[in-house]
């Protein structure tokens, strides 16, 4: 049990020193994303999911926003230089947003 | 390598690209030019006509939904989008209807819609329809230029090149996209492989913007066809494999989740798929891999974190474990719940190819969801099939290539399921041909690049020649270090270049070597654009509704009979009708004749099509039933034993009933189809089933008259027919084409024929100035038909339950046994003590004394006779008369009474019976003769002078009298007593007017106690149809009641139309039921001796409706009753007793309308044996009791409906099951009480 606790004791030290304010910015948004949809399919699951598409709809939205979020961190990170040598910030910031209005699109639509 | 080149490269690729799509496109025409020529060159009209009609529908040949689709489109065009989304279509799946919006996929709808109106935008008035021809070959070149996308990730753009030109001809794919067929796979093979370029795109990219472009062009994909299941678990299958190999990356996380979760919401768009994609089985796989990539990317990023790998792993392990865990608590609670659901029957049809035949025939009744044949590889993709296996090989030596390798890794799975699903149906043939063309590009351009191409070569030889001069350069330098090396080195390069120049003079790469393999791939690919070329052309261009073939001198001869056919429809029948085919014409009658239809190529109510089957694989009594109660007016069959035209419905009858079979397992039986020896014959052979199904019969219906003397043949079954073809009872032949390639057969019921028929003599008379139609009263009349004698007929809709008509018998007469029992004059019964006698011959019992008196006038003859008899004979039951005799005597005294009082009207009744006299044999005349013989004695008291003074009186002559013992033996009733048992006879001319029917609506019964014989429908009937009535008992076997009818009626039912009674067991079983029946009633246990050991096999044997064995099973429950009323009831009776009657009933249910009095009787029964059978209660708990009772009143509530139907209200069943249910219900609440009490 010691080891496991002292791992993660080490693990949450290492992501403190090491990660930049910026990535703790969007991890930060990306534990609320996490937690408002755990929260969310709690609910469908313990209380009531109808009506279901608006439950659908917003559920997919947070996973879909919290999936483009991810994919921002990860093309902006300099560790992945290697597998996105190719993009540029700017450009991953445009996949970011681009992507985001289609899946909020879809989402809206989808609300009825 | 200059800039010029390159331009010049760009260029020459986009004219390869543009000539492609040219040839791709215009080799699809073939279908629209040719035989569009051919169908105006044989209707002589303008030969620049342009039919887009005609090629919609000519080139339909698949299941999916063409009609509906265009006539969609026109709504969408015609009302806008609003209008198609909620559009309901009323005449399709009558009488269901369809909702189009919910129900199909919108894509190609859409897709050519958003086409019309940007070509009126700018300007371009061209008709819809012409673009719902055109769209498919359009969409074709995309494909063509999409595929030439995919192959460049996959390979470059040489290989690209030629997998367009390959995807651009090859006739796999051209089978479902010529001109004309505007099927869904038109767009959707282009969205398929577009979807697929862009995941492999946004996989190379590794961006987010890409894999949102992906799940877009999937959602079109879902939107247009249901094949999108394919891609929805191709790239998620592709992300576990790669993620398998070892090659995750950031690059995977990103495009596969952006497009996982932007497509998932976004297919939930399509009404159709609903809420398909987050909830049943078919799509867990994607879910599944979003879910294991997500935890990859976290573990990653915690790896980075942790500064040693033992740490990670602890940490690993205890997610791993609390995970796991908790996923398997997770699915299993949801497979509980039903939240995900099971697997649907397309995915296990694609597994196990067994599957579809068993559990859903309609899907294999497809020919294109057949298993696919190997030669049919080799039509449809001719030199690519064996080019295929080695793209794929090549495919996997680029495995290790950092980029294109993963693109290589999702070709070759892509190939291995595309082949396992081309190989399980037919249809899906359609998903491997991108795939093939790709794979063969790719083989074939890796062989070109090693053949072909000089610059490669060239530029090896350069970088050799540069090689060596830097070795040289650095032997220069370094020639002081290490002279010897360096000496050594170049000696090597220069002995490696020699080896190169040899053998590219001598070797593989020599340039005779590699023009015979140049000119071999030359002559492949030639070879392979004439087979396309003559593929398409011929195979796949003819139009399914037009037959092309030729004459032995080689004209093309057209068969234009399908569209004709269409067309007489819709010129000839009224607007309304509703027109019954097989599916497969549905959406033919639908779009080319403009009817409604039952079924029709979309429909997936599997009970709907099933109803057609039955409709077709049944009696002409059974499925007219169902045609009437579907409003259905034509029914259609197409049959092409005439002109050899395979496709027919007698091809395709198994499936009909197959299908059937599916639904009502318990009526039709596909074994039933095949003779004993288990052929399907058409011929004189062929099964009785066969021969009475209403599809055989219309199909061969009159088909040897075209035959003249010589023998009609089958030529498609190459089977001669019987001569004799059948004929139909209930329908009509409306329209027969010429080539009789099409029936057309209108099916109008006897009924109303027959009612025409009335109508018609009735017009006459009324003009010659009489009318025999009398009303009888409110409800109905009597009218006179020309086929079937007098008839009584409805004047009104009468539902069933109501009785019709309330009649007294004009005479009646009881059974010797008795006399004593109930009253002679009103059929009442009483005990012997409260009915009044006649002190005179102390023979004859009345109810009442005033009975009596009314009676008197009849009676005053009847008693002497009556003494006398009684006292002549030797012993007492003999000496009276049997009932037929003595109801004729009373009848004769009855006409002199009412003569005598001036009522001359009256024996008009007994003159107007009807009267089999004429048709009498010998036989039967010699046995009417000793009757008449006795009625003499009687009537004249022995009496010779009395004799000729009747004579001459009364014209009571011997002829008379044969004459009117016939009528009676025609036209009595049995007389019922209070327990429904036959007491005597009935004389009741105007019932008897009702006509016999094999299926019956009414009934005749005492119902009431008395001598009322009230006449009470048991269905529904309609204004003019007539009431009719079965003359005999109508569970017994057909053969019994025909031979019953014969004797009694003299008329003939004919042959059975459902059982045959041939084979020796059901002789020898009719023979011991023949005699159970005879001897049952003085030694119940003896005839149920005899009966008993046919049991089991009489329930084996026959099917639960087949009249033997209802006979069998009443006559049991018959002779157990009788038991039950013995005086030592066996242990063994009284529940056996009950299971008979539970067993009789379920037979008889099955062959009689609900409330048919015969079912109510023996519910009754049934119930009343319930009852008995509570001997045993002391061994029962209370609660026991009280549940066997409470089972009674259901089964009691049950007799009590079908009574007041087949009884009409207010008789005495009625009365007493009402009673009954009354004092059980009592005794259920008291033994409730006492048990609580207790």
């Amino acid at each position: 049990m010691t080891s496991v606790q002292k791992s993660v004791k080490n693990l949450i030290n290492s992501y403190s020193d090491k990660t930049s304010s910026k990535f703790k910015m969007l991890d930060a948004f990306l534990a609320v994303l996490c937690v408002s949809a755990v929260l969310e399919f709690a609910y469908a699951l313990c209380i009531d999911n109808s009506p279901y598409h608006a439950f659908l709809g917003s559920f997919i939205s947070k996973v879909g926003q919290f999936i483009l979020t991810v994919n921002l961190r990860m093309q902006t990170n300099p560790d992945n230089a290697t597998h996105f040598g190719h993009i540029s910030k700017e450009r991953a910031f445009a996949d970011f947003v681009f992507g985001s209005l289609v899946l909020h699109f879809c989402a809206i639509s989808f609300l009825g | 390598m200059g800039e010029k080149e390159n331009n010049l490269k760009s260029l020459l690729k986009l004219l390869i690209l543009v000539c492609v799509a040219a040839a791709a496109i215009s080799s699809r025409l073939f279908s629209v030019i040719r035989h569009e020529r051919c169908v105006t060159a044989a209707k002589k009209t303008a030969a620049d006509e342009f039919d887009p009609w005609f090629n919609l529908y000519a080139h339909s040949n698949s299941p999916t939904a063409l009609t509906v689709r265009s006539r969609a489109t026109k709504v969408l065009v015609n009302q806008g989008f609003r209008n198609f989304w909620n559009w309901y279509d009323n005449t399709s799946w009558y009488p269901l209807g369809r909702a189009t919006g919910g129900t199909l996929y919108p894509g190609l709808m859409l897709t050519s819609g958003l086409i019309h109106n940007i070509l009126h935008k700018i300007n371009i008035p061209i008709d819809i329809r012409n673009i719902c021809v055109l769209l498919a070959p359009a969409f074709s070149a995309l494909t063509a230029y999409t595929t030439y996308l995919f192959t460049q990730e996959v390979k470059d753009a040489r290989a690209g090149l030629l997998a367009a030109i390959f995807i651009g001809i090859v006739p796999g794919y051209i089978s479902r996209s010529v001109a004309g067929s505007y099927d869904n796979e038109a767009i959707a093979i282009f969205l398929l492989m577009f979807t697929f370029y862009l995941w492999i795109k946004s996989l190379r990219l590794g961006s987010a913007f890409w894999g949102a472009i992906t799940a877009l062009s999937y959602y079109y994909m879902v939107s247009a066809w249901g094949g999108y299941a394919f891609i929805i678990n191709m790239v998620p299958l592709h992300a576990l494999v790669l993620v398998l190999m070892g090659r995750y990356s950031p690059r995977l996380y990103i495009s596969y989740c952006s497009f996982y979760t932007i497509g998932t919401l976004a297919s939930m768009q399509v009404p159709f798929v609903g809420y398909n994609p987050v909830g049943t089985a078919d799509h867990m796989a994607a879910l599944g891999v979003f879910g294991l990539l997500q935890l990859i990317a976290f573990s990653t990023l915690v790896r980075e974190h942790l500064p040693s790998k033992q740490q990670f792993d602890t940490l690993l392990k205890t997610v791993l474990v609390a995970g796991s865990v908790l996923g398997v608590a997770a699915m299993a609670f949801a497979s509980h719940k039903g939240i995900i659901a099971p697997w649907t029957g397309r995915f296990y049809s694609l597994w196990d190819t067994g599957y579809a035949k068993v559990h859903i025939p309609i899907v294999a009744s497809v020919s294109e969801h057949q298993p696919t044949s190997w030669p049919s590889f080799f039509f449809d993709l001719q030199m690519l099939i064996y080019l295929f296996p080695a793209g794929v090989f090549f495919c996997f030596h680029r495995l290790s290539d950092s980029v294109k390798g993963e693109a290589s890794v999702f070709v070759i799975i892509y190939s291995v399921f595309g082949s396992y699903f081309a190989s399980v149906m037919v249809r899906l043939m359609l998903t491997l041909t991108p795939i093939v063309c790709v794979a063969a590009a790719v083989a074939l351009s890796t062989l070109l690049d090693n053949y072909i191409q000089e610059p490669e070569q060239e530029e090896v030889v350069e970088e050799m020649y540069e090689e060596n001069k830097e070795v040289k350069e650095n032997t220069k330098k370094e020639s002081k270090k290490s002279k010897k090396d360096k000496k050594d080195k170049s000696i090597e390069t220069t002995r490696a270049k020699v080896v190169e120049k040899i053998q590219e003079k001598t070797g593989i790469r020599a340039t005779d070597a590699r023009l015979v393999v140049i000119v071999n791939v030359a002559l492949m690919l030639i070879f392979f654009v004439f087979h396309s070329t003559w593929v398409t052309s011929n195979a796949y261009s003819s139009p399914s509704v037009v037959l092309a073939s030729k004459t032995p001198q080689g004209d093309t001869l057209i068969i234009d009979d399908f569209r004709e056919a269409y067309n007489w429809i819709n010129q000839t029948t009224s607007e309304d009708a509703v027109v019954g085919s097989w599916w497969d014409y549905g959406y033919q009658l639908a779009g080319m004749a403009g009817r409604t239809t039952l079924v029709d190529n979309n429909t997936w109510n599997n009970t709907h099509i099933a109803t057609v089957g039955k409709i077709m694989a049944s009696s002409e009594d059974v499925s007219y039933d169902i045609l009437r109660k579907h409003d259905v007016t034509h029914l259609l069959v197409v049959f092409g034993g005439l002109l050899g035209y395979s496709g027919d419905d007698i091809n395709k009858f198994l499936w009909m009933v197959r299908i059937a079979e599916g639904i009502w397992p318990d009526e039709i039986h596909e074994r039933d189809y095949f003779t004993p020896r288990g052929e399907f014959r058409m011929d004189e052979q062929a099964s009785p089933a066969m021969k009475n199904s209403v599809l055989y019969k219309m199909v061969y219906h009159r088909f040897a008259e075209l035959f003249g003397s010589r023998p009609a043949v089958d030529r498609v079954r190459q089977v001669k027919l019987p001569k004799v073809g059948p004929e139909l009872e209930s329908l009509e032949l409306a329209a027969k084409r010429s080539a009789r390639l099409k029936q057309q057969q209108q099916r109008e019921s006897a009924v109303n024929v027959r009612v025409e028929s009335v109508e018609d003599k009735s017009d006459k008379e009324d003009s010659d100035g009489g009318s025999l139609i009398r009303e009888l009263n409110e409800d109905i009349e009597l009218r006179q038909t020309r086929t079937r004698g007098r008839g009584v007929f409805a004047r009104r809709k009468l539902s069933k339950g109501s009785t019709v008509l309330s009649s007294t018998p004009i005479a009646i007469a009881l059974e010797a046994q008795y006399l004593g029992q109930y009253c002679s004059y009103t059929a009442k019964r009483g005990g012997e003590s409260s009915l009044a006698r006649c002190s005179l011959c102390k023979i004859v019992h009345y109810a009442s004394k005033q009975a009596q008196r009314e009676d008197w006038a009849v009676h005053k003859h009847e008693c002497g006779s009556l003494r006398r008899a009684s006292t002549s004979g030797d012993d007492e039951d003999k000496g009276i008369p049997q009932d037929a005799v003595r109801v004729m005597a009373r009848l004769l005294w009855q006409r002199e009474h009412k003569r005598s009082i001036g009522d001359l009207d009256w024996e008009k009744q007994i003159d107007d019976m009807h009267d089999t006299y004429a048709d009498l044999s010998e036989e039967d005349k010699i046995s009417l003769g000793s009757k008449v013989m006795q009625f003499m004695d009687y009537f004249s008291q022995g009496d010779k002078t009395r004799m000729i003074k009747l004579k001459q009186d009364s014209g009571i002559t011997i002829p008379y009298v044969m004459r009117l013992m016939s009528k009676i033996q025609t036209n009595a009733f049995a007389l019922q007593g209070s327990d429904f048992e036959t007491v005597g006879v009935a004389i009741c001319p105007v019932v008897a007017f009702i006509n016999h029917d094999q299926h019956p609506n009414c009934a005749a019964q005492f119902a009431h106690g008395d001598n009322t014989l009230s006449v009470t429908l048991f269905r529904d009937v309609e204004e003019g149809e007539e009431l009719t009535t079965s003359y005999v008992d109508p569970t017994l076997p057909w053969s019994m009641q025909r031979e019953a009818l014969k004797k009694q009626y003299r008329f003939d039912i004919g042959d059975s139309p459902e059982e045959a009674v041939d084979s020796e067991y059901t002789q020898d079983l009719l023979k011991t039921v023949d005699e159970a029946e005879k001897m049952y009633i003085e030694h119940p246990l003896r005839a149920f001796q005899r009966l008993q050991p046919h049991f089991d096999k009489v329930e084996r044997t026959y099917a639960l409706h087949s009249k033997i064995r209802v006979r069998y099973m009443r006559l049991c429950f018959a002779i157990m009753i009788s038991v039950s009323l013995l005086d030592d009831i066996p242990a063994w009776a009284p529940q056996l007793t009950v299971q008979l009657g539970k067993k009789t009933l379920e037979s008889l249910k099955l062959i009689l309308p609900f409330g048919h009095p015969i079912r109510a009787m023996t519910l009754a029964e049934l119930a009343k044996q319930m009852l008995a059978n509570s001997g045993e209660e002391d061994r029962m708990s209370e609660m026991q009791v009280v549940q066997k009772l409470e089972q009674c009143v259901y089964v009691l509530e049950d007799a009590l409906r079908e009574a007041r139907i087949g009884y009409g209200s207010g008789s005495t069943l009625e009365r007493y099951l009402a009673d009954e249910v009354a004092s059980i219900r009592q005794e259920v609440q008291m033994r409730r009480l006492a048990a609580m009490a207790v």
